[in-house]
């Protein structure tokens, strides 16, 4: 469905009079989601792997290499064209409290992709939108409020419940887990797992934190500068691969409990 | 509510009965309530909860770094058997300065956009001791920096703090923290910010200066991994309470709050097999050793 | 803790008060013809430099024409112009701010680079540099003006914009279907606009001082039309005799520019933002 083929991006330094040697961030990318897969990408930060996300959401055109999705290419179609795929791409942010404007209501939120592709009437599009509040754990009545009386997991539900208005194909999960604290991570991921249940949409996870990568993914891709270092369709996979990125990630976990503590007090 | 806790005759850092009131149009609102904190020198104490719990505010209220007109605090807060709530503005600066160090969730609002890491990291150490030269102070910078493990300490210390990631201003803060050798480090949500692998340096460097200068911690997190790792006793946190405090093998062996469950339940572990399959790799090379030692 | 508090609304009290007043003197300038007693212009020389009485309640100048009538036609030329400043100054701002702040790129360079032009451009020489061309007048002043404060908004805007398009809403409505030109007016304006009330706020007092001040030397309002700063002017002949002249236009000017200042701070403490 969705098909990245040798995307490579590099970002232009300094100014426009003195230019100087564009940065790379992704080298030669490729990989494909198949319906209904959820894809996971790891990777530490500044490994490209958001900029990735805003090239296969369609934000921002790679220096080399073809996105195409359901046998389209993003960037080479017009304008009308991508307006209609645009709306089987939707994403999740990371910061919930800034990918919501403040000044608009929750419905007005949740409303926005639904004015722009649905045309509904004011009664229909009342209706869609307490219908997705439920879907995803708010309440009817919760559309008049403004962002500022939502908590942080709250305000991640609206902006899913905006992802799924159009019940779009694919969703570009970039970090959507990372700003919240632990009680939220795992009611939100449940959520998600739950709503692909439902629907039968992709997802492609882009985060650092391992443990959410594998609770929800069926595949996944290792970053690192730029580059995929490491596919693997399941944990056993994931943890025998031998690239030091990828012992790293794994290395990096967090013991749940006090007994398992990594042992530091060796190191001066 | 209390867990047994060791108690000593002074402890480094002490707080009874804190609470913060908030001055609203719709009259007064508690925000904390009731804060009993104990923390002894060289140990560390984690506070966990969820956002909105309370957990900064309590740092900032031990602090004194309230808003003066809309918020109230009530108790005490005792640093070495100090009475913190007497000191004025200008005794908590220098509390703040050369008794406890800060580090915050987002490293960039520690530093100043302006200037690059070498002059804040040695004007910081001169305000702290009159006496050194700017050449001295310098030279225990990249020290510092050095001992921290960071690379290229001299080219770090020219660099401006938006040039670097988070996870390294959060070292660097830790190496500064290092120089000035802090009673009390207060580490709010240091790592929130930071990829796991950024997190594990920073938790790496927050426990040396904790082994090497006997830096007590009190660290806000509201990862359990974090604290599972990090803290030697921990406070849950509720809408501005303490709902449980104890030893941290006491509150993941045998959590008595509902919610304290409720918290490591949240915890993503239950869903996949990466554990078992590393536990049960962990108990055959376990097996095996012990059969070679047999 | 990311919850809104509502604090005692010592702000808002001041918010009412201020644009209450307002409302009044502008109400009173709109119908300064129905509310004058008398013709502003109209001299009357037998009845010069009176005392308060029944007919004249403030008194007549040295020409025997109505202070209050003057005053309250005054306030026309005062308020007026800088309301109109104000509207167009912004509107324009606005629209060359979020042009360049969204669209970014030698767009942007250019339309800042000219900015700065003007703004590092002394304003009074600038002023006195129309003046000196199109000779002296109120619709010289007005343009003068204008040309001055639209490119303080423009920068502010711009700035705003800027910050804005990296919060993820916009990429967001970006992803919902918005068009460019939806997300400037969904997303952008409504965001931009409270700050620009703001400082709007602020230099309407800067305005109505501008205009007073150059109308005092003469160089905006020709006589014998009324406006305040002319009228200060007329009253320096007499300073020591009837020093009231003087006193009424400046009291006023300094209320209106007082109750703008209050209002502009007001406002900026209600909505939480930092004074450029």
């Amino acid at each position: 469905m969705l098909d990245v083929s040798q995307v490579s991006h590099s970002y232009a330094a300094g100014g426009r009079l003195w230019r100087k040697p564009a940065i790379p961030v992704l080298q030669d990318i490729s990989f494909t989601l198949e319906p209904g897969m959820c894809l996971g990408l790891l990777g530490v930060s500044g490994t490209g792997k958001s900029t990735l996300g805003k090239i296969i959401l369609g934000l921002q055109r790679p220096t080399a290499g073809r996105v195409s999705f359901a046998g389209q290419d993003w960037y080479a179609r017009d304008r009308r064209a991508r307006h209609h795929m645009r709306r089987e791409v939707q994403a999740v942010f990371q910061d919930c409290y800034s990918a919501v404007n403040p000044l608009m209501s929750a419905g007005q939120i949740i409303g926005e992709p639904l004015r722009n592709y649905e045309r509904l009437s004011a009664l229909e599009q009342k209706r869609r939108v307490a219908e997705l509040l439920e879907q995803v754990g708010l309440q009817a009545s919760d559309a008049d409020k403004r962002p500022a009386a939502f908590s942080g997991g709250q305000l991640q539900r609206i902006n899913i419940a905006r992802a799924i208005a159009l019940r779009p194909k694919l969703i570009v999960l970039d970090e959507a887990i990372s700003s919240l604290d632990m009680v939220n991570q795992t009611q939100i991921l449940t959520l998600l797992s739950q709503l692909r249940a439902d629907y039968g949409m992709s997802y492609l996870f882009i985060t650092h934190h391992i443990q959410a990568a594998l609770t929800i993914s069926d595949r996944m891709l290792v970053m690192d500068k730029g580059q995929i270092v490491c596919t693997a369709d399941s944990a056993a996979a994931l943890m025998s691969s031998p690239h030091p990125a990828v012992q790293q990630l794994i290395a990096a976990r967090l013991p749940e409990h006090p007994s398992q503590r990594l042992d530091w007090s060796s190191e001066t | 509510m209390t867990g047994a806790i060791i108690v000593q005759a002074n402890p480094l850092l002490e707080t009874v009965d804190l609470a913060v009131q908030c001055r609203t149009a719709s009259g007064k609102l508690d925000l904390l309530q009731g804060i009993h904190l104990r923390l002894e020198a060289g140990r560390v104490l984690g506070i966990v909860g969820e956002s909105g719990s309370g957990k900064s505010l309590t740092c900032h209220a031990i602090l004194g770094l309230l808003h003066r007109t809309q918020m109230q605090r009530s108790g005490q807060v005792r640093l070495q058997g100090q009475e913190l709530t007497n000191y004025s503005e200008r005794q908590m600066r220098r509390v703040r300065g050369a008794q406890i160090g800060t580090i915050l969730q987002n490293p960039m609002n520690a530093f100043m956009p302006l200037h690059t890491i070498g002059t804040q990291f040695v004007q910081t150490l001169r305000t702290h001791d009159g006496t050194l030269s700017r050449r001295q102070a310098l030279r225990i910078a990249v020290e510092g920096l050095d001992n921290m493990g960071l690379p290229h300490p001299q080219r770090l210390l020219r660099q401006y703090p938006f040039q670097l990631s988070g996870g390294m201003l959060q070292r660097i803060m830790i190496a500064l923290s290092m120089c000035l050798k802090p009673k009390l480090l207060i580490a709010d949500e240091p790592t929130t910010a930071l990829d796991l692998v950024s997190q594990l340096q920073v938790l790496r460097a927050l426990d040396r200066l904790r082994r090497e200068c006997g830096t007590a911690i009190l660290l806000v997190s509201h990862d359990l991994g974090v604290i599972a790792q990090m803290a030697d006793d921990v406070a849950v946190m509720r809408h501005g309470r303490i709902v449980e405090q104890g030893s941290v093998h006491q509150l993941f062996d045998d959590p008595q709050h509902e919610y304290t469950r409720l918290l490591l339940d949240s915890r993503m572990t239950a869903y996949h097999p990466l554990e078992q399959e590393q536990e049960q790799e962990q108990e055959q090379e376990q097996e095996q050793g012990g059969r070679r030692d047999a | 803790m990311r919850e809104k508090w509502t604090f005692a609304s010592y702000e808002n009290i001041t918010i009412r008060i201020c644009t209450l007043l307002l409302v009044l003197l502008f109400a009173a300038a709109l119908l300064a013809p129905w509310l004058a007693p008398h013709d502003p212009v109209k001299v009357d020389l037998l009845h010069k430099l009176e005392a308060p009485s029944t007919a004249h309640w403030l008194g007549t100048d040295h020409l025997g024409r109505d202070t209050l009538s003057r005053l309250l036609y005054g306030s026309q030329v005062s308020l007026g112009f800088a309301l109109v400043i104000f509207i167009v100054s912004v509107g324009v701002g606005l629209i060359v701010g979020a042009i360049a702040g969204y669209v970014g790129g030698w767009i942007d360079s250019v339309l800042m680079r000219f900015c700065e032009g003007v703004m590092a451009f002394p304003h009074l020489v600038l002023v006195l540099g129309v003046v000196g061309i199109f000779g002296p007048g109120l619709l010289q002043i007005l343009l003068a003006l204008l040309l001055v404060q639209w490119v303080a908004y423009a920068r502010i805007c711009r700035n705003m914009v800027v910050s804005l398009k990296q919060q993820s809403f916009i990429a967001a409505a970006r992803i919902s279907g918005s068009s460019t030109w939806s997300i400037i007016r969904t997303h952008i304006i409504p965001n931009v606009q409270r700050p620009i009330l703001v400082v709007g706020t602020l230099e309407m007092g800067w305005a109505i001082m501008d205009i007073s001040a150059l109308s005092f030397l003469g160089l905006g309002v020709q006589p014998p039309q009324a406006e305040w700063g002319a009228m200060i002017h007329e009253g320096t002949a007499y300073i020591r005799s009837h020093p009231e002249l003087m006193i009424y236009p400046g009291l006023l000017i300094l209320i209106v520019v007082v109750l703008f200042n209050l209002l502009g701070e007001a406002l900026s403490t209600k909505y939480g933002i930092e004074r450029c």
